[in-house]
């Protein structure tokens, strides 16, 4: 399997006030196409502001990131835009969802956004997404109507819609009961193998961590088992 | 992928963000009802504010012309700067010629009169004041200057050739009253003194000072032989057709044609009060109008990134996903275009309603400068001013959103993802 990401001696430091808190401390890391990896860690730990440095939502301190061998550590705006859009799929713990649209048009938003493919065409995708897990009788209801199983299930279309190289998660199934969960659990597995999508999870959740083929562990900004 | 393909796609896009834009301003009736309120209101009293405008214009600029000056007035040239060294240089005689060729090569008149202008004294009893005389074609003016109302006694045209007709507070200070004989004492032509006794039939009042308080009328015929003159150095006229500015250019042609020793003024060169007055109240209008536009400002952007920042999750969640910067600003900024279209135009109903509906009767002024009495103004619709209006406040409200879209344009992808909740 080749990498996908590559994280290079990377740091990420917030200002709270005038103090300096190292979120990340020199973290060393790689991703493999096609793989499912669990990030665990204690609250603090920096789970989430790693996923935010994967995600190219927020750039390091300090280090190189490369995505798909290309160094994207001071890409612009821009372009980091353009990667989020076309490569990587999210999937957040509250869901995420625009409450104006419905649930088809939550996951035809991200075709949209490429602007690239006929109304039909987008359309004929985003029903396919929406019939792969499972919420096609919901189509047209708004995030409001849906419970919360069937929200996660529309933000995971909507990050599979666009055929994405990694999806990011990050925390998942917390807000949904055991047995929702399980499905969601399910659906990602059965996708990643459909597609080969890199899935990298930040979770405390059991179940995920033994489906997981990688489980990655950070303490105080560092990778402390892998 | 191909250039039309591509453009179809980017339509699809803004069309989805019109769609999108569209249903965030249903989502907080509340908020968008206050955001479309203070457009509307600042449209609405903007137009109301401006039919009164056009209201006050179209009263003063009536009773102007119909207190003294008629649409166009023909003299001399050289009669107005020099009228008080030579008064009785520029008459012009025969005149009911160039009324002939008015009528026939220009437009119908509703009114033709010459008048005589001099100073005379007044004599009653034992008070004698000085005063400006005119000499009048009393039943032509009667007709077309309706302002010059009977105050007391009667109509000029209606008395007898030895008669005059007096500007009541000039006949106050003088304390004489209908049927009293008074004295006018003139300098005539020559240079001598003149003197006749007429008897005053009435008063008159035009509500401007200066008319009502030191001038008088009699008959011009009269007025030839006090003053030992023929003819009268102003011809007045007025139009069947009030839109007298579309005639200006062929009467100062024929005018010209007839005699070039003539010249036309029209009644907005004479009465320089009447500009004055009217840019007074515009300026002010126009502070006013600002003054709205700032406070409709301040409110709408204040209620709308109230609502935008209680959204800032979602632009996190939609800048996270790839949505471009300028993606966001568009959609916002389409919702403020939308918004203020929608409040513009619920602002001209309204200010239609509250001009037809509420202000039917119009409103009744204090004088206004060099006028002594109540000036009644009717709300006209401007409706000349309603594209502008709605062009200024749909750019502005819909400019009020450019703040904030730059705003939400600029989050921190990770600081609006933590207010999803």
């Amino acid at each position: 399997m080749s990498e996908i990401y590559q994280l290079n001696n990377v740091s990420k430091t917030y200002m709270v006030g005038n103090v300096p808190v190292d979120a990340l401390n020199g973290m060393t890391l790689s991703l493999r196409r096609g793989e499912f990896a669990a990030l665990q860690g204690p609250s603090g730990s920096g789970k989430s502001t790693l996923l935010n440095v994967v995600g190219l939502i927020e750039k390091p301190t300090n280090g190189v990131i490369r995505f798909r061998g290309q160094d994207v550590t001071q890409a612009n705006e821009e372009l980091l835009t353009d990667l989020r859009q076309e490569c990587i799929g999210f999937i957040f713990q509250s869901f995420n969802l625009i409450p104006v649209l419905s649930a088809l048009e939550n996951v035809e938003y991200a075709l949209y956004l490429e602007q690239r493919f006929t109304r039909e065409e987008v359309r004929e995708r985003a029903m396919g997404a929406v019939q792969s897990v499972g919420l096609e009788r919901f189509a047209s209801h708004r995030p409001a109507e849906l419970s919360g199983g069937q929200r996660q299930r529309v933000a995971i279309a909507r990050a599979l819609v666009k055929k994405p190289q990694i999806i990011i998660a990050d925390e998942p199934t917390a807000n949904l009961d055991s047995k929702t969960a399980g499905q969601i659990l399910d659906l990602m597995k059965r996708l990643k193998d459909e597609l080969h999508t890199t899935i990298f999870v930040a979770t405390h959740d059991k179940a995920i961590a033994d489906m997981a083929e990688r489980i990655i562990k950070i303490k105080d900004g560092r990778i402390d088992e892998d | 992928m191909n250039r039309s393909r591509s453009t179809n796609a980017r339509v699809l896009w803004v069309r989805f963000l019109l769609m999108a834009s569209g249903r965030n301003l249903l989502r907080s009736f509340r908020r968008t009802a206050i955001s479309l309120l203070a457009i509307a209101s600042a449209v609405a009293a903007m137009i109301v504010f401006q039919s009164f405008v056009n209201g006050v214009k179209s009263t003063f600029r009536h009773d102007v012309i119909t207190s003294n000056y008629g649409h166009f007035q023909i003299t001399r040239h050289g009669f107005r700067k020099n009228d008080s060294d030579e008064p009785f240089a520029y008459q012009i005689s025969g005149a009911s010629k160039l009324r002939e060729r008015i009528e026939k090569e220009v437009a119908p008149l509703s009114f033709f009169s010459q008048r005589q202008i001099f100073y005379g004294l007044l004599n009653y009893n034992d008070r004698s004041l000085g005063g400006i005389g005119f000499g009048i074609e009393a039943e032509e003016e009667r007709r077309f200057l309706t302002l010059v109302q009977v105050e007391q006694g009667k109509h000029l045209a209606d008395g007898g050739d030895l008669s005059i007709f007096v500007g009541f507070k000039l006949a106050q200070k003088l304390r004489a009253k209908p049927g009293d004989m008074m004295t006018v004492l003139v300098t005539t032509k020559t240079g001598s003194m003149n003197a006749l006794d007429l008897e005053m039939v009435g008063t008159f009042k035009t509500g401007i000072t200066q008319l009502d308080e030191g001038s008088y009328f009699i008959h011009r015929r009269i007025s030839e032989q006090l003053l030992k003159v023929e003819g009268a150095p102003i011809v007045m006229i007025g139009f069947k057709d009030d839109d007298e500015m579309k005639y200006q250019k062929k009467l100062n042609q024929v005018v010209a044609d007839y005699d070039p020793t003539l010249e036309v003024a029209h009644w907005r060169q004479l009465a320089e009060f009447f500009d004055n007055t009217m840019g007074w109240v515009e300026k002010q209008v126009f502070v006013f109008r600002i003054i709205i536009l700032i406070i409709a400002t301040i409110s709408i952007v204040t209620v709308f990134m109230m609502g935008l920042m209680e959204r800032m999750g979602e632009f996190g969640t939609m800048r996270a996903i790839g949505t471009h910067r300028q993606s966001i600003a568009a959609m916002i900024f389409l919702e403020s275009i939308l918004q203020s279209t929608l409040g513009s135009l619920i602002g001209v109903g309204l200010g239609m309603f509250i001009i037809t509906g509420l202000l039917t009767n119009g409103i009744t002024m204090p004088p206004p400068p060099l006028m002594s009495v109540p000036f009644h103004v009717t709300f006209l619709i401007p409706w000349a001013n309603i594209p502008l209006t709605l062009a200024l406040c749909v750019l502005v409200a819909g400019g009020a959103g450019v703040l904030p879209a730059w705003r939400m344009a600029r989050i921190r992808i990770v600081e609006a993802l933590g207010r999803n909740v």
